[in-house]
């Protein structure tokens, strides 16, 4: 495929010291604007700096678009309670280059809270959003021993295993990153909106779900922000564990994703001895490791 | 891997009080107040930048000079050769005047370190020591920054033509601006941009709202 040429010299020099200098409100503005073109996915968008590896968002967008839809984007986020935030963009400083490790590397991601916490060493605990007690247990144990092994605990804030390991992580004051399917200031599930609020504030919250794209869209397309962004927390961890999932659950996103990317997968043992699932016995022959007791996970964490 | 600046634009000056939408800044990193984050990379940059002076000597004074000249080099490279040419690097001055023991030439240095710059002046000279705004709750305002600085006119001329006003961390912008204005008055209609290796952002929404 022809890569689609670049149409607009949104960063000039001009008549100042920087090359290429980069506007992050500019690129935000341009980044929306791809995604509410016709048939925008995270693929086609990655194909498209797939072909131009230094373009950026603005290369594509004329500007006054892209300042359009920035504005808009900051009232948006204003109006949800969103009054401070950041952008990670590629090309910029500061954008974690593992990001290019996935298949569709993602060009730029809104956040709030501290940044640093990624350069932390990082490990995502996954799971089902309808555990077991045992898995809810599980979790939480998990979450502690990460914690008191001075990992970061990131998840995905939905319901069900990834609430158990950011509270269990906080609640034992370690640190934790959300990595959510939703925009800034969208709370999905609801009940979540303190912990969400409270992640932003004192850790790190993760959103690449473009604010206006998930505006214009009904819930049925939003819910493919969910699996995409299991693609990303995996590239930002050095390692997923998933503690419970079932047959078709969207976790297995993750899990594919982590060892394409070259990551490691980690799987509790209780999860093979079940008759019911057959995704164990499989990524455990791509590579994953079944965790059979604590010491399993440090060692392949090394 | 090249790091291009990012600007100062609508969605990131909030955190600077002093600037202004004509204040044409330019950053490299960003790091977060409040907190230890120590660990992180920037944050370390910054705070071997910021080894005192009279460390010199020993081996915690070598860290500095290879932040040093990590920042010169990777600032040479966002600069771009056609500006470095003609344009000044003008650090901004030291808090501790110069003959205080803990006199800090960092930023001149750092200006120095910078591969390809040809003309760095220190066109702006501090008529005596401020407590260093990093380690000061008092930190000096734009008007005790304009009391204590003068243009070192024995270092005039040519005039230039293009000011980039060199400093490692922007916070409020209290430098730049001081910088900016005494620079205005002695040089009106020539164009001045802040350069920061990082500038700090703060974590909590409520915290300076």
């Amino acid at each position: 495929m022809v890569p689609p040429a670049r149409l607009f010299t949104a960063r000039p020099d001009g008549d100042g010291p920087a090359v290429n200098p980069i506007s992050p409100l500019r690129e935000l503005g341009a980044y929306e604007a791809l995604w509410l073109r016709n048939g925008a996915t995270v693929k086609t968008i990655a194909d498209r700096f797939a072909g131009d590896p230094t373009a950026m968002p603005s290369d594509f967008v004329e500007p006054s678009e892209a300042d359009r839809c920035a504005r808009k984007v900051l009232q948006r986020l204003k109006a949800a309670g969103v009054h401070r935030f950041g952008v990670r963009v590629n090309h910029a400083g500061d954008y974690p280059q593992r990001l290019r490790d996935a298949r569709h590397p993602i060009e730029l991601l809104y956040y709030q809270g501290a940044w640093e916490l990624t350069e932390t060493r990082c490990v995502a605990v996954v799971g089902t959003r309808k555990p077991t007690d045992n898995a809810i247990k599980q979790t939480q144990r998990l979450a502690r021993a990460l914690v008191e092994q001075k990992f970061t605990v990131v998840s995905g804030l939905a319901t069900g295993i990834d609430t158990a390991a950011h509270t269990a992580a906080i609640e034992a004051n370690g640190r934790t990153i959300a990595v959510i399917g939703t925009p800034l200031g969208v709370y999905y599930p609801p009940e979540n909106r303190e912990l969400q609020n409270r992640i932003a504030n004192d850790f790190l919250l993760i959103s690449q779900v473009p604010v206006l794209r998930y505006a214009n869209q009904a819930v049925p397309q939003n819910k493919l922000f969910f699996p995409e962004r299991n693609i990303t927390m995996s590239a930002l961890t050095e390692a997923t564990i998933i503690v419970e999932a079932g047959e078709t659950s969207g976790t297995l996103t993750q899990a594919r994703a982590a060892l394409h990317q070259g990551r490691k997968l980690l799987i509790l043992n209780s999860l093979f001895e079940r008759s019911d699932l057959t995704w164990p016995a499989n990524f455990e022959a791509r590579g994953a490791v079944r965790v059979r007791d604590p010491d399993d996970i440090w060692k392949a964490l090394g | 891997m090249t790091v291009r600046f990012r600007k100062i634009d609508d969605q990131n000056r909030g955190h600077h009080s002093y600037l202004t939408a004509d204040d044409e800044c330019l950053f490299l990193l960003e790091y977060t107040s409040g907190q230890d984050y120590s660990f992180s990379a920037t944050n370390s940059l910054i705070s071997n930048l910021k080894k005192k002076s009279s460390l010199a000597g020993t081996g915690q004074y070598r860290y500095k000079s290879e932040a040093i000249d990590a920042c010169g080099v990777a600032l040479g490279e966002a600069i771009t050769p056609k500006w470095l040419a003609a344009g000044t690097l003008l650090p901004v001055p030291p808090s501790k005047a110069r003959g205080d023991p803990e006199h800090d030439d960092r930023i001149l240095r750092i200006c120095r370190a910078i591969p390809g710059a040809v003309d760095v002046r220190e066109l702006v000279v501090q008529t005596r020591s401020l407590p260093a705004a990093h380690e000061s709750d008092q930190r000096p305002g734009i008007d005790d920054l304009l009391e204590v600085y003068r243009i070192d006119e024995s270092k005039a001329a040519p005039a230039p033509s293009s000011i980039a006003v060199i400093d490692d961390v922007l916070t409020n912008g209290t430098h730049f601006r001081a910088m900016k204005t005494i620079l205005q008055q002695r040089f009106p209609g020539v164009p001045i941009f802040g350069v920061f290796i990082a500038r700090r952002v703060f974590p909590n929404p409520f915290e300076c709202s």
